[in-house]
């Protein structure tokens, strides 16, 4: 029963977005860099044709694993691939998609993603031990799931 | 981004290798410990057994204030949460969702375990038959007709059926809509059942009634035939349970269902549900009544197996057994839904603060945080849920061997209870197998 309240605890609250916007946000996605710098773009979301991951925000990164994602339309690879990460750590999404896209992340608490058309790079972080599905929302592909321990 | 409406979220880890091996090990040596020593004269009898309840205690749940303050409470949080499903958004902030998967579905279980027949004593629609038979002036024991003999406790079992299907398979689960259409469905049942047959039907067709009266077994609160209130051991407790038609249907579907539960998610599962081009809400639902039919099979199998002692049918021998499966769907619940129940639990306890989706926080709770303290802990959960199992399958094993020397004659008593003590083991070890491949 989890996921499937879950898949619809994010649906709902990718559309509730607007109709609640004075909630605390509780987002533990670290989407790099920092949405804190707005003055420059954001490298994990525009780094379109640069396939090396965000140069500023932390050299890190690379001691996590990367998984690459490939968007086509409907169709999505992989498909429920699960990978084993450790509590804490960094996790690189190399993500080639032809659509814009939503990633719905369901932690606890949840957590989105959102993929721009091309290729880019964003850093999800899990704080808690667990079996996190990674969703993407137009087409309930289950696109893998982290082992986090 | 603003994003804090999650129920459910992240999913336990599997099990570690060597807890469930310990685990399944355990189980298997208890079985058959208690088989070599236990006793060979019955031990638990529902009529005679237990320490009358002391004055103060049987007084007051007797009271007909104790009793209506219950049923007003139980009538006054449905309407709430109705207002909820019928007023409040259609998104998952709404509470509706967690009351109704979190709270009444698992939380019956420890409430249960703790007070006996918990959702007997609230149950609104119960509340609600017998405020009409104020109004009538009738009794409201008594409906139209008496319910005939061979319905037993079917009703309850397709209710059940019903309710897992919703919550499992189904694939808008998380909408409001089909959730008031289920509900809608339920308590007219129930108010066109209980004007027929009587308040008994809520005993037979009631799903959350009978599960929670099943539980309720597992309690230290019991009553003898004339309605004493006693106090005594679970094991003595799960004796009272009365079997019937249809109970072997009930457990079964308590029992596949949770299985079903962790099966689907398996990542093998995943994956072949993901590729597949087969339509995934039959397959789901086809198997989900395999993982049913399974178990009501194999207990049916193992106990026709053995003569039965002079006087009992051998017909009835599965229901006069199902009782004691029970605390192993226990056992495996809490397993299963310990962290959803305590971590989605405060959730919705959150989000029952503000049931219109306003921003209102009418109970106090809406500023809560939930609390991760045991997702954060994976070993001590771990630890727990095959404590959990173990501990209901022993439970389960001493209340078959107790009914075996009752049902079973004095030659057989040994060798016909092997069959369902091997059936025994068998739920175990595929319960811990799922908590590991989960």
């Amino acid at each position: 029963m989890r996921r499937a309240l879950a898949v619809a605890a994010v649906a709902a609250a990718a559309l509730a977005l607007t109709g609640c916007g004075s909630e605390e946000p509780t987002v533990t996605t670290e989407e790099t860099p920092a949405t804190s710098t707005p003055s420059e773009p954001t490298a994990s979301e525009s780094a379109s044709e640069s396939p090396s991951e965000s140069p500023s925000e932390d050299s890190t990164d690379d001691s996590g694993p990367a998984i690459e994602i490939e968007i086509e339309g409907d169709a999505i690879e992989p498909r429920g691939k699960r990978i084993e990460v450790k509590a804490g750590e960094p996790v690189a999404l190399e993500v080639e998609s032809d659509r814009a896209a939503e990633l719905h992340v369901h932690s606890s608490p949840e957590q989105v993603l959102d993929v721009k058309k091309g290729e880019s790079t964003m850093r999800l972080i899990i704080e808690r031990p667990g079996i996190v599905d990674v969703e993407e929302h137009d087409t309930g592909i289950v696109v893998f799931q982290l082992e986090v321990r | 981004m603003v994003f804090a409406h999650g129920v459910g979220g992240a999913q336990d880890l599997p099990i570690p290798a060597e807890l469930a091996i310990a685990g399944a090990s355990a189980a298997l040596a208890i079985s058959f410990i208690v088989l070599a020593i236990a006793w060979r004269t019955p031990r638990y009898d529902a009529a005679t057994s237990g320490r009358r309840a002391p004055d103060w205690l049987g007084r007051l749940v007797d009271s007909p204030y104790f009793e209506w303050t219950l049923r007003l409470l139980g009538l006054a949080f449905f309407a709430y949460v109705a207002v909820a499903a019928v007023f409040g958004p259609d998104l998952l902030v709404n509470p509706t969702f967690g009351v109704v998967y979190v709270l009444l579905w698992v939380g019956l279980v420890p409430a249960s375990l703790l007070f006996g027949p918990f959702y007997k004593a609230v149950n609104p629609v119960r509340t609600l038959h017998l405020l009409f038979s104020l109004l009538t002036g009738g009794d409201p024991k008594r409906g139209l007709n008496d319910l005939p003999r061979w319905v037993g406790y079917w009703p309850a079992a397709a209710g059940l059926f019903a309710f897992v299907w919703l919550e499992l398979v189904y694939p808008d689960a998380t909408y409001l809509s089909p959730i008031r259409l289920w509900f809608a469905i339920y308590v007219a049942v129930l108010l066109v059942g209980s004007a027929l047959f009587g308040s008994v039907w809520f005993e037979r067709a009631d799903p959350f009634e009978v599960y929670s009266s099943l539980v309720g077994h597992l309690s230290i609160f019991g009553r003898r035939e004339d309605g004493l209130l006693v106090l005594r051991s679970p094991l003595a407790n799960l004796d009272a349970v009365q079997a019937g038609p249809g109970l072997v249907a009930v457990v079964s579907v308590l029992f596949g269902s949770t299985a079903f539960d962790s099966f689907k998610d398996m990542n093998a599962w995943l994956q072949f549900s993901q590729t597949t081009s087969l339509p995934m809400t039959w397959v789901n639902t086809v198997v989900m009544l395999g993982f049913c039919l399974v178990v009501g099979l194999s207990l049916t199998a193992a106990t026709v197996a053995a003569a039965p002692r002079e006087g009992v049918r051998r017909s009835d021998l599965p229901a006069l057994f199902a009782h004691s499966v029970v605390p192993i769907i226990v056992g495996y619940m809490v397993a299963h839904y310990l962290t959803y129940f305590v971590e989605s639990g405060q959730q919705t306890l959150i989000q029952l603060s503000d049931p219109l989706g306003t921003g209102a926080n009418l109970l106090g709770t809406g500023d809560g945080e939930v609390n991760y303290w045991l997702s954060a802990h994976p070993t001590f959960l771990a630890v727990t849920k095959v404590l959990a199992v173990v501990a209901g399958h022993v439970v389960g094993v001493v209340a078959a061997h107790d009914r075996a020397m009752k049902v079973l004659p004095k030659r057989h008593q040994l060798t016909g209870q092997l069959p369902l003590l091997v059936v025994m083991v068998f739920y175990t070890i595929t319960g811990l197998y799922l908590l590991f491949g989960a």
